[in-house]
């Protein structure tokens, strides 16, 4: 399928085209003049972006530049100073509840109960999410297969490795299948093969329609997986785009090289 | 450049500096109710010390001296103990230590340092205040001899190299090898014992005698290096414990299936996580062992007081009461408030999974709640039955002492789920425990309210039973109330809650 270009549309994120060709756009997310301050340190400093369905969409920047913030904010776990942010056209201050029926999230780094089994600890979410039981079933032996943790889930989490924490902590993020997904850093202590499945799996998982929010700061990841990308450093949004369009506009050979340059402008 | 011991014991100090900072900088108005609190707390416990010493003689009270310095000393050791915890054995930075080319008996020493300067620190507050009272006015005139300030010093580094011992044995691999270890050390609880209260030593012999068992306490830091990697692996690491669970996830436990009856799926599957995680940390057990010590130290204080008890007057009626009440006070606030503060805080890190679930914050704090509400059948069975039992009071005093139980119990969770709720305190130096200031403070609160509460239904009482006991219905459901009240607020404030950065 052939790609549009995104051109100007960097800085403000208000023109809104869908990167499949003749497809009318949905907007899934939607984020407007979004700000969040720490004190005196502007974590988010106004940032508006919109993404599509079927759209994978990357958050790329360097640490500490407010991906993690911004994913929170959607995720219903922080309340922005001002601004807005939708999700499915349903405000996620003023809705949390159904918000959260949509999405799935995976912090970055997860912390986990560690006196719960994965077993125990996949069923106490998905009963919380009002799973049906035999739907439950299937979803928790079709992840705990797929992500190699059959032979765990019975055991405390408090003694799975860092990688097998990192899946758990996919496989519950998906559990109820949600149209949306946010994932902060989704490939982080993954050894290179669940690395790749991961990928595989989210490129098969915006095939059928859904969306993918997700963090990086790897630019290969980026630009291997993403239809479109925003740049972020320092609260601000400094480059957004689709992989090719963003490093051709920079005038430079990749999206390395890009996000080195814009970052390094923006810095300048 | 200074020596690897002095450069842990400045880590230490510094980093509670730090700490205790950053506590007053966020909480200013708090800082002056802190201080008040403090010292009045404190102050208060000091003033009575004092005032025993000074009428020692003209009282026939039944404790003596010796028997306050070894409560003291115990009371240190504890301390000490959870210090050697945080500051050493259960900490995952403790491995910034470890890994460095030094033996490990410095390490220790550091730490053991940094334990004796901070619990120095608060044998210098507490005989600053009794210097102050004595100067105050006449009425607390006290001066304490040189020899007991000795022996207040040599106790309390005891008690420091003590709770250390015990921090690191305790955590040693299997639990045979705990059991061992702590035994190889209890001479020296027995020694104290021992020359405290049962060899009768003079003033300056005490203090020889102290002075000598402090200083083969010391013995035990070159021992101990052998296994401080051990208990610090195991204190920091999960053991590889599975936990088999029907496909179905069909919960089949009778207190479980009430909750999902009565308050639905949702809170039922949190009440079942905090249950569960309840018992696999062995909190079941420590609050137990926590039951157990009240109804020894309510023995030996009725023992104690036996003698009091003869005497003729309002005493008498009073002082039952008063040892069930305290008895009560004690086991609502270590089982319900202190676990409710820290209802949202000891999720720590892994906050995110509930607050990113579909549920309100009404549902999550019901089900926590509910988790804490189990211990209040172990308190009456442990404490509001047995010690009036004890105490040879009436039938009505026991059903007094139930509904009171259930009462103060019911107020104090209400209120510690607020404000845990409210002002959470994550901090992972202290394992996201309650802030202490906050502790206090509630604890405070509580003895107002149960004062208040309580009081007047067996004041009531003393001429009409019936009505005392309509009374304290009332007051029950003025607890019910609290309780209710104290969920719903908490539940809103658990939603407005922001996840930092």
């Amino acid at each position: 399928m052939k790609r549009i270009a995104v051109r100007h549309a960097i800085f403000s994120g208000t023109i809104l085209i869908s990167h499949v060709e003749n497809e009318p756009s949905v907007i899934m997310i939607e984020i407007q003049e979004l700000f969040k301050t720490f004190g005196n340190v502007k974590a988010v400093d106004g940032i508006s972006l919109k993404v599509n369905k079927g759209e994978i969409f990357g958050i790329l920047g360097t640490n500490g530049a407010g991906k993690t913030t911004t994913m929170k904010i959607l995720a219903c776990l922080l309340k922005p100073t001002s601004g807005k942010a939708f999700i499915n056209g349903i405000n996620v201050m003023e809705k949390p509840i159904e918000v959260k029926k949509i999405i799935g999230y995976l912090p970055e780094m997860p912390s986990l109960f560690e006196k719960l089994t994965g077993r125990e600890f996949l069923y106490m979410l998905g009963t919380l999410r009002k799973m049906d039981i035999d739907i439950l079933n299937k979803r928790v032996d079709k992840f705990a297969d797929i992500l190699e943790l059959d032979g765990s889930l019975d055991m405390e989490i408090g003694t799975y490795s860092k990688g097998m924490r990192q899946r758990i902590s996919f496989a519950s993020s998906i559990l109820h299948e949600p149209p949306i997904l946010i994932l902060d850093e989704p490939t982080s202590g993954l050894d290179p093969r669940f690395a790749r499945l991961v990928k595989q799996w989210i490129k098969g998982y915006v095939d059928n329609g859904n969306i993918v929010l997700m963090s990086t700061h790897v630019t290969e990841i980026a630009e291997s997986l993403c239809h479109r990308i925003a740049i972020i450093h320092d609260g601000k949004i400094v480059g957004m785009g689709t992989p090719t369009d963003l490093y051709r506009e920079v005038g430079v050979e990749n999206l390395e090289e890009a996000f080195v340059k814009l970052v390094e402008q923006r810095r300048e | 450049m200074h020596g690897p011991i002095y450069e842990i014991f400045s880590t230490i100090i510094l980093s509670g500096f730090r700490n205790g900072s950053r506590r007053l900088r966020d909480h200013k108005l708090y800082t002056a109710w802190s201080i008040i609190l403090i010292l009045t707390v404190f102050g208060s416990l000091t003033l009575i010390i004092a005032m025993v010493l000074r009428n020692l003689e003209n009282l026939a009270f039944p404790i003596e001296i010796n028997e306050i310095f070894f409560f003291l000393f115990m009371a240190m050791m504890g301390k000490s103990l959870l210090d050697s915890y945080h500051m050493l054995v259960e900490r995952p930075a403790s491995n910034f230590y470890l890994i460095q080319p030094m033996p490990h008996w410095k390490i220790i020493t550091g730490v053991l340092v940094s334990i004796m300067a901070l619990n120095l620190m608060l044998l210098a507050i507490g005989l600053g205040l009794i210097t102050m009272f004595t100067l105050s006015h006449p009425v607390f005139h006290f001066v304490i001899p040189p020899y007991m300030v000795l022996d207040l010093i040599l106790l309390t580094l005891l008690a420091s190299t003590t709770g250390l011992a015990y921090g690191i044995l305790s955590g040693l691999g299997t639990w045979k090898r705990k059991m061992v270890g702590s035994f190889l050390y209890s001479p020296m609880i027995s020694l104290v014992w021992l020359f405290l209260l049962q060899l009768r030593f003079g003033n300056w012999e005490l203090v020889n005698m102290l002075a000598l068992l402090l200083l083969s306490s010391f013995i035990f830091i070159p021992l101990s290096s052998h296994f401080l990697l051990e208990s610090w692996n195991t204190m920091t690491s999960s053991k590889a414990r599975s936990h088999l669970q029907k496909r179905e996830h069909n919960i089949k436990k009778t207190h479980t299936v009430l909750v999902k009856r009565f308050f639905g799926n949702s809170v039922s599957t949190i009440y079942d996580k905090e249950v569960r995680t309840l018992l696999r940390r062995r909190e079941g057990i420590g609050n137990a062992i926590t039951l157990i010590g009240f109804m020894v130290f309510a023995f030996y204080f009725y023992n104690q007081l036996e003698g009091f008890l003869e005497l003729p007057g309002l005493a008498l009626d009073i002082l039952p009461i008063v040892i069930v009440g305290l008895s009560l006070f004690l086991a609502v606030v270590l089982l319900g408030l202190v676990p409710a503060l820290g209802i949202v805080s000891k999720d720590g890190k892994n906050t995110w999974v509930f607050k990113s679930m579909p549920i309100t914050g009404h549902q999550i704090i019901q089900g926590k709640a509910l988790s804490i509400l189990l211990m209040l059948p172990f308190i009456i069975v442990f404490v509001a039955i047995p010690v009036p039992l004890m105490t040879g009071l009436s039938a009505t005093a026991f059903i007094f002492s139930i509904m009171g139980a259930m009462a103060m119990y019911m107020m104090a969770t209400g209120l510690g789920i607020w404000h845990g709720t409210k002002y959470p305190n994550y901090n992972e130096a202290s394992g996201n425990a309650p802030d202490v200031m906050s502790m206090y403070t509630m604890m405070m609160v509580c003895l107002f309210l149960f004062a208040f509460m309580l009081i007047p239904p067996i004041a009531i009482a003393f001429s009409d039973k019936v009505l005392g006991l309509l009374a304290l219905m009332f007051s029950l459901d003025i607890a019910f109330l609290i309780l209710v009240l104290g969920v719903r607020s908490a539940g809103k404030a658990y939603e407005a809650l922001d996840l930092g950065a």
